[in-house]
């Protein structure tokens, strides 16, 4: 393992600004017409454990029917969760009352994949900033106008485009609008779910850099949710892999991409076509589906895929344990690592 | 790279130009774009949306939707015959037995009331002339050779009970039940899961060798040409703007744009602090900029630029690109 300390906060840190328990969610398949009766659940969110750290972006990465669009709605409460807990800032947002967490959203906001179907079309720039200003009544019709043409600064849009309707942008503009409206109530936390997949790679590059710069300028968390790995790489400074529901692994940056623990989040990587065609690579690193949701697989969901499956992988499902320094795995194949003991061998 | 003989290309695109709009107000969308196709190759079209490269397989397969849009000059030569000349019959005959094509999204390119089977053995009877039980025996066949588990139990699946990966399989079947001699390949793998996106890459790569096929793969995924392609074109605005092997496009870039491009990528390999971005945006069809239509993005543009399109300079055999920068070094 490389010498340099992990940049993100590691062992002492103060208290998160985020912290997530035993996070649930299950959505009821209902069969029946007359009487509909559940008959199952998909187990979106199967029991999460994560934390976030003041100022910190947490990436969450995983592939389509992992849950990891479902867990940043179930952070904001946007869903509401079967069980588990929320804290945020030392609260639990799961306890308050509706008027309550409306409040505490202008300190949590999210922006989304898709910023054109999330923008009403028939809003100004200027509107759908104002909007949420409005809304959570803040200020006067003059300091709101300050406000939005502050913010149209902030994320790079020219002010002359105020008062122009969504269809007139494109994608990267979009998402700059969404930023934007996500930025205006001045937040701590910001959902990213999945914000720069829909953008073509020169755009995509503005964006990450522009979210990058708003973060370090506002001291902002970021919660980012992605496929992309390569994306995650460089905004994340912990990154947690999802597989059906539940977090396989969970690391620091350095460690999540240099020394993957869990098979999956190694095929994972393994996957990623490189960009340089000297770098040649076996394709397919795994084999069959990915399960459904609704129903996975018995013991460690992933272990139909995975190369290394033993029979205790078909029975008990593995717990996230430490394997090293702010590294956490779900895998019976892994030693532990006591994290107390520092230097592991 | 391939022993490029006399042997003429079997697919050969000639100053394509493909407009759209009512004569008078067309809009240029391929602009004089040439390519070629060898036996057996792999040839990557890249660039970003609204570059082209969709187009440019649409357009050899005449399936360019007119109206609105048409393909207003140049040539698409397969085996020496002029495609933008054949008739609808023709095309017919060429299109899955010749050159068949496969898309981004399965679902929509499947016939949702009809199960795989059909759709798979429809092909072979068509095209073929295989009676119903044969056609069936094939299909079972090929979706064996893609790799489908339960291949039996599948024939009688519709579309919407498999899961993407499993229907872009099955639009490979279809694809390629008729053993044509060109795959054209439009983002196949854009809408999957990058685990599931390996298994369908390789399967094509085992496929095009086992039957020597030539595959023009379109993508945006400079990973994905990077591990799959042979030679790649770069397009940019309607035009191509560099093209050659992979190994030099990607390790020699010599247009701005592309090199800006690779290095836009968030890699996995290293660590960058800042990405390189590209100001700016893709300019609409609408607004076109004389010249080198990337000027207003380059970094490099010099007044030149917006006066005339830049020719193609060869850099080194088989590997050119289209930029005035390029006629310096090798004049001065």
């Amino acid at each position: 393992m490389a010498e340099r300390a992990p940049a993100g906060p590691s062992a002492q840190e103060p208290a998160p600004l985020l912290r997530v328990r035993g996070l649930v969610k299950h959505f009821p398949i209902m069969r029946g017409v007359l009487l509909p009766r559940p008959a199952g659940a998909v187990r979106a969110v199967d029991g999460l454990d994560f934390d976030i750290a003041e100022g910190e972006t947490l990436g969450l990465v995983g592939e389509s029917g992992c849950g990891k669009t479902t867990t940043g709605r179930l952070v904001l409460r946007m869903v509401e969760p079967s069980a588990g807990s929320v804290q945020f800032a030392g609260e639990d947002l799961l306890g308050l009352a509706p008027e309550v967490m409306r409040l505490r959203r202008q300190q949590m906001q999210i922006i989304f994949q898709d910023p054109y179907g999330s923008l009403d079309p028939r809003m100004t720039v200027s509107d759908i900033l104002d909007e949420p200003l409005r809304i959570h009544r803040i200020g006067d019709r003059r300091s709101r106008g300050v406000r939005v043409a502050e913010l149209m600064n902030v994320v790079g849009l020219r002010k002359e485009y105020a008062d122009r309707y969504p269809h007139e942008f494109s994608g990267g503009q979009r998402q700059r609008i969404g930023i934007a409206r996500a930025l205006a109530l001045k937040p701590r936390f910001i959902v990213c779910d999945e914000p720069v997949s829909a953008l073509d790679v020169s755009i995509q590059a503005q964006i990450v850099n522009l979210m990058r710069d708003l973060q370090r300028e506002f001291g902002l968390t970021y919660l980012f949710i992605a496929h992309d790995l390569g994306v995650v790489k460089h905004v994340a400074d912990r990154v947690a892999v999802m597989y059906l529901g539940r977090i396989v692994e969970i690391a620091g940056k350095q460690n999540l991409y240099q020394s993957p623990r869990h098979p999956y989040t190694q095929a994972l990587l393994a996957a990623v076509p490189i960009p340089r065609p000297s770098a040649k690579q076996a394709l397919a690193p795994l084999t069959g589906e990915i399960p459904s949701p609704s129903n996975p697989p018995a013991g460690c969901h992933f272990h139909t895929r995975c190369p290394h499956v033993h029979d205790r992988c078909r029975r008990e499902a593995p717990t996230l344990r430490p394997v090293g320094q702010g590294h956490r795995a779900a895998c019976h194949l892994l030693t532990p690592f006591d994290e107390a003991g520092a230097d592991a061998a | 790279m391939q022993q490029s003989a006399p042997a003429p290309p079997l697919l050969s695109i000639e100053d394509l130009r493909v407009v759209f709009g009512p004569p008078g107000r067309e809009q240029v969308a391929i602009d004089g774009v040439s390519l070629s196709l060898a036996r057996g190759e792999v040839l990557g079209v890249v660039g970003e949306s609204g570059c082209g490269k969709s187009l440019t397989a649409l357009s050899v397969l005449k399936l360019i939707p007119d109206p609105p849009g048409r393909i207003a000059g140049g040539r698409i030569l397969l085996d020496g015959k002029d495609l933008t000349r054949a008739g609808e019959r023709e095309m017919n005959r060429i299109r899955g037995k010749e050159i068949s094509m496969i898309f981004q999204e399965p679902m929509t390119a499947l016939n949702p009331v009809f199960r795989v089977g059909e759709q798979i053995g429809e092909t072979l009877r068509v095209h073929d002339r295989l009676g119903r039980t044969e056609a069936r025996a094939r299909a079972l066949q090929l979706l064996e050779r893609v790799g489908i588990s339960n291949p039996l139990q599948r024939l009688d699946q519709y579309p919407h009970e498999l899961s993407g990966g499993m229907r872009q399989r099955i639009m490979i079947a279809i694809a390629l039940a008729c053993r044509p001699k060109i795959l054209i390949a439009d983002e196949p793998t854009t809408a999957l899961d990058v685990t599931i996106q390996a298994q369908i890459l390789q399967l094509l790569r085992d496929l095009q060798r086992e039957m020597g096929m030539a595959v023009m793969l379109i993508t945006h995924d400079l990973g994905v040409v990077a591990q799959v392609v042979d030679r790649v074109a770069v397009m940019y605005a309607g035009r191509i703007v560099e093209e050659g092997s992979v190994a030099d496009v990607f390790e020699r870039p010599s247009h701005p744009y592309t090199r800006l491009l690779l290095q836009s990528i968030p890699s996995l390999e290293h660590q960058q602090d800042r990405l390189q971005t590209i100001p700016g945006m893709v300019p609409s069809l609408s607004r076109l900029p004389p010249g080198c239509r990337f000027h207003p993005r380059c970094p490099d543009a010099r007044p030149a630029c917006r006066e005339q399109a830049p020719a193609s300079f060869e850099i080194r055999p088989g590997h050119v690109a289209a930029c005035i920068a390029l006629n310096d070094y090798r004049h001065g």
